[in-house]
């Protein structure tokens, strides 16, 4: 079917199962797992959090200033060691009631008490100390040592402590992660299709737009036909491929979304044969990424700014931890992956792999939403292994099993996973790549382990300066690169597209909505 | 005949998409943005018609390199190439030393914003030097104490004669001759001002890093970069490019004016632009060329009411409240995406029917626009406007809108800013593309490892 006949087809299907409503809606390549911050675990999460609550400072996304729509004053106390706020007054939760100091020193206790088996809390663990309330809107929070920019540290969402009837244990599978109550400038309310938001007119949050619905966009083409229907406003990701017909149409604005993203294929060095470093190598030589990109992404040989680049490491191109002394692999070379497989025992039978005289054959998953970005991708890899001799099957795992299973080291049983992770301003991958022990290594997929490794994250954690930050980076970038608990793909610029009714939207880096009492619909 | 080229060939690409092509809207009247008369002799409507681009179509001539990928490199060959087209090699010099300026912006800012807001305990006593050289190219006061200490720190040898360059800086300063040569000349990878800029070359910064100190913690080497090494670059574009066209130094310095650096003495030498120089460019006619380079002098926002020929001037100046200091950024991009809509309808008429390159000639008189608003609300002291309609000009600048030198100033901005990871991407999407440029890229990786590591924590999302 031609292209053009294609898109026929499916604005047909588009304008079929959409519905239209004066509320603003847009996709999400997935619904949020929970809409409690401590427990965000998707990018889509922080979005649709950061519409519900205010996090205590954060960094204006047009001038990058560091503001604060919760404290109205605050000064350095306990020489350097603590930090006083005087909440500002007309705040009031999407129940009606105010926002108070109390409120804040919850949060900060709930992030420090052990009961709460949040990952984002126990990154905060290691700089805060503690909290006290001086009077109804004051509070002091104290660090575990003195820290530059001790405002830039304090980034946490605040939490309502009237929700938990004070008891700081938080639990991820409460109705709160359902049903929150926030201070941002809309309220939300999850369900099993969506999530949908409506304005709360607060003293520091006045939305301009009433209503919002999240929906899970499914096909990417029919996303995209919907979007130029009108039945739906935006669309958080659109993959590369049709970026072209956003900016082809009128209606619609293609925008940037800083986030710093890269691709990867992890895998299980615990199973057999897999856990042969030359294996993983030999891999890694099978992939032919430029093929990939082109058939997946559309990237055309020798584009230029391309919004795809090789990637060697566990970082973007452009970030200074990533080690550009480690060349990316950008074509396949079967010859070399024939020395190595050799090497590790494999023997070659009818074009087939064999291994202890058994064919190789993996089982390869991929997070499905991903697919809506770079589609059918997990067909492509497994293509390029198939023609180099190794066999495959290929499933797309639901995000919700993702969250719960892929990222917590439970799909053991699957050989290669396809996925991505995000990153905004800090770009720490020690949660990747740690052994899984005492709190550790909590993103660890394949529950991979290396001394070498642990060591260099280690070093990372206790480095005294910046250029030993960056030096321990840089060598762990070299070590994963010739270690190989990954693939690394490449890192992906996303763009949102909206349309032009939507006015005022401009987009937070990271966060997203941060300026969404700036946004207005105009359908 | 006319040669079949480029841009007459050109189906829907860079924002045209796959699909068929939508019917351009043309404003109902009274919604009009400028007069028949300005859209009629816009670059984009008067390049709709075939005869007067033909001069830009044939295959390999610069022009496809230079408007549609923003290939300095390629279009400055082509424009040495078997058919020297000076104007060409003018234009690309020129846009090369504005880009320089930009990318030296960039360096001064992130060096003072990692080596003086942000100074740290374990940084070496030579970032100093470094953060004078930065804060002289802003025309900072500062910068007179600090490259006083330098020189006092007798900075030599592995360091590149960094006291000597300070009080070459400092000599400098008592009398300011213009370029000023005597530091450069000091400067590591700059190239020489005693000799001729020879045009179609490109000059990178020398052996990079420049420097290698130790911090003062663990004696760890810390790379640095000279920013200074920039200006020279920038310099020395401007030089080729004058090289190229002696006789048209108004037009360079027109080019030129709006991207000086706050160190730069401006010039009243300016003259009008040739079509050159004008294709493809985000100025809809010479006349905007005048008016951005008044907007950006101390004439300020009493640019609009004095260039009404303008059509950048005319179709920001509803939209800017001089009295009150504030633009109105919404009113802007809804002009600009009007003005768009004329300039497609007005290029269709011309043409006889739509082709290929209306829209992404169109497009760049949209950015144009809202780059003038920026600028606008920067004359006015706007900053919330000004960075809005900088914001909005980023999304723009795909495609040919993706100009280097307004994406590296957009970096410089954000370096400004401490948004070390955006001006990265603007600096590392340039890198490899523009030599020497690197140098940017030491002062803006040590910022943002300082920033990542003094940030509230984060972790790996999917």
């Amino acid at each position: 079917m031609g292209r053009s006949r294609h898109l026929l087809v499916a604005a047909g299907l588009a304008a079929a199962v959409m519905s239209t409503g004066a509320a603003l809606t847009y996709y999400e390549g997935a619904l949020p797992t929970t809409l409690n911050p401590l427990y965000a675990a998707k990018m889509v999460d922080y979005r649709a959090q950061e519409l519900v609550f205010d996090r205590l400072w954060y960094h204006s996304p047009i001038n990058n200033e560091l503001e604060s729509r919760l404290v109205e004053e605050w000064k350095m106390a306990e020489a350097g060691k603590a930090i006083k706020l005087t909440v500002k007054s007309g705040v009031k939760w999407h129940d009606g009631k105010p926002l108070t100091a109390d409120d804040i020193c919850f949060t900060v206790n709930a992030i420090l008490d052990g009961g709460t088996p949040s990952p984002i809390a126990e990154g905060y663990r290691d700089i805060l100390a503690g909290c006290s309330v001086d009077g109804r809107n004051v509070a002091m929070v104290r660090f575990t040592r003195v820290v530059h920019n001790p405002r830039e540290r304090l980034g946490f969402a605040v939490l309502p402590e009237h929700s938990f009837d004070g008891n700081t244990a938080i639990s991820p599978d409460l109705e709160f992660s359902a049903r929150p109550l926030g201070t941002g400038p809309m309220k939300g309310s999850r369900g099993t299709r969506g999530v949908t938001f409506h304005a709360y007119p607060n003293g520091h949050h006045a939305a301009q737009v009433g209503q919002m619905q999240l929906q899970e966009s499914g096909d990417p083409l029919l996303a995209i036909k919907a979007l130029i229907n009108n039945s739906v406003q935006g669309i958080i990701e659109v993959a590369p491929n049709f970026r072209a017909d956003v900016s082809a149409s009128d209606e619609l604005a293609l925008k940037s979304y800083d986030l710093r993203s890269w691709w990867f294929v992890a895998i299980n060095t615990k199973k057999t044969p897999l856990d042969d470093r030359r294996v993983r190598q030999a891999l890694n030589f099978m992939l032919d990424r430029t093929e990939l990109r082109e058939k997946s992404i559309g990237v055309k040989p020798g584009e230029r700014n391309s919004p795809c680049e090789f990637i060697s490491g566990p970082f973007v191109p452009s970030s200074p931890y990533y080690n550009r002394a480690v060349p990316a692999v950008e074509h396949s070379d079967i010859s070399q992956a024939e020395a190595l497989l050799k090497e590790a025992g494999m023997d070659q039978v009818g074009g087939r792999w064999n291994f202890r005289g058994q064919p190789v054959s993996f089982r390869m998953g991929m997070e499905k939403s991903l697919d809506n970005e770079a589609p059918d991708i997990l067909s492509y890899i497994s293509n390029q292994f198939e023609a180099a001799g190794i066999g495959s099957q290929v499933y797309k795992i639901p995000p919700d099993k993702w969250t719960t299973e892929a990222i917590t080291g439970h799909l053991t049983d699957y050989d290669l996973l396809v996925g991505k992770w995000s990153f905004g301003q800090v770009e720490d991958v020690n949660e990747l790549f740690y052994t899984r022990s005492r709190g550790k290594g909590t993103r660890n997929i394949f529950n991979y382990g290396n001394s070498d490794v642990d060591r260099l994250l280690a070093q990372y954690d206790a480095a005294k300066t910046d250029t030993a930050a960056r030096d321990a980076y840089h060598k762990l970038h070299r070590k994963l690169a010739e270690d190989l608990p990954y693939l690394f793909l490449w890192k992906l610029d996303t763009k949102s597209a909206w349309r032009t009714e939507v006015k005022g939207n401009t987009i937070a880096p990271y966060f997203y909505f941060t300026q969404f009492d700036s946004w207005k619909y105009d359908g | 005949m006319l040669p079949i080229g480029g841009f007459a060939l050109l189906v829907g690409a860079c924002g045209g998409g796959q699909q068929a092509s939508v019917e351009p809207k043309t404003p109902a009247a009274g919604q009009a943005v400028l007069t028949g008369e300005l859209v009629s002799t816009s670059w984009p409507v008067r390049m709709a018609d075939d005869a007067q681009r033909a001069p830009y179509e044939p295959p390999g001539r610069g022009w496809m390199a230079l408007v549609m990928q923003r290939d300095y490199p390629q279009a400055l060959q082509q424009f040495m190439g078997e058919n020297p087209l000076p104007v060409g090699q003018q234009r690309v010099h020129g846009e090369l030393a504005i880009a320089y300026r930009q990318a030296a912006l960039l360096a001064a800012r992130a060096t003072i914003q990692v080596y003086d807001v942000a100074r740290r305990e374990e940084d070496p006593d030579q970032v100093d030097c470094l953060v004078g050289i930065s804060k002289l190219l802003l025309a900072d006061d500062q910068a007179s104490q600090l490259l006083d200490a330098c020189v006092a720190g007798q900075y030599g040898g592995e360091h590149g004669e960094l006291s000597l360059q300070a009080k070459a800086w400092r000599e400098w300063q008592a009398a300011r001759p213009w370029p000023p040569a005597e530091p450069l000349a000091l400067t590591p990878g700059s190239p020489s001002l005693a000799e001729p800029a020879q045009p179609g070359v490109l000059p990178d910064a020398g052996s990079l890093p420049h420097y290698r100190f130790k911090d003062k913690v663990e004696g760890l080497e810390i790379q640095a970069a000279n920013p200074a090494t920039l200006l020279g670059l920038a310099l020395f574009h401007e030089r080729a490019a004058l090289a190229t066209m002696p006789a048209g130094a108004g037009a360079l310095n027109a080019l030129l004016q709006p991207w000086r650096l706050p160190l730069e003495p401006g010039s009243a030498d300016l003259g009008p632009l040739e079509e050159g120089l004008l294709f493809g460019s985000t100025m809809l006619s010479s006349e905007d060329a005048s008016f951005l380079a008044a907007l950006a002098s101390d004439q300020g926002i009493d640019a609009i009411a004095a260039h009404p020929a303008s059509p950048l001037a005319i179709a920001i100046e509803p939209c800017v409240d001089a009295k009150k200091g504030a633009v109105d950024e919404a009113c802007a991009l809804e002009r600009a995406t009007r003005c768009f809509e004329q300039l497609r309808g007005a290029m269709e008429i011309t043409s006889g029917g739509e082709a290929g390159f209306h829209r992404p000639f169109a497009d760049l008189g949209r950015v144009g626009i809202v780059r003038a608003a920026a600028a606008a609300a920067q004359a006015v002291g706007d900053e919330r406007a000004m960075g809005l309609l900088r914001l909005n000009a980023a999304d723009f600048s795909t495609g040919p809108g993706a100009e280097p030198h307004y994406l590296l100033s957009l970096a410089a901005w954000d370096a400004g800013n401490r948004n070390s990871s955006r001006a990265g991407e603007f600096l590392h999407a340039q890198i490899g593309h523009l030599p020497g440029i690197e140098v940017a890229r030491f002062p803006l990786d040590a910022l943002h490892v300082r920033l990542s590591r003094e940030s509230a924590p984060g972790i790996p999302m999917h």
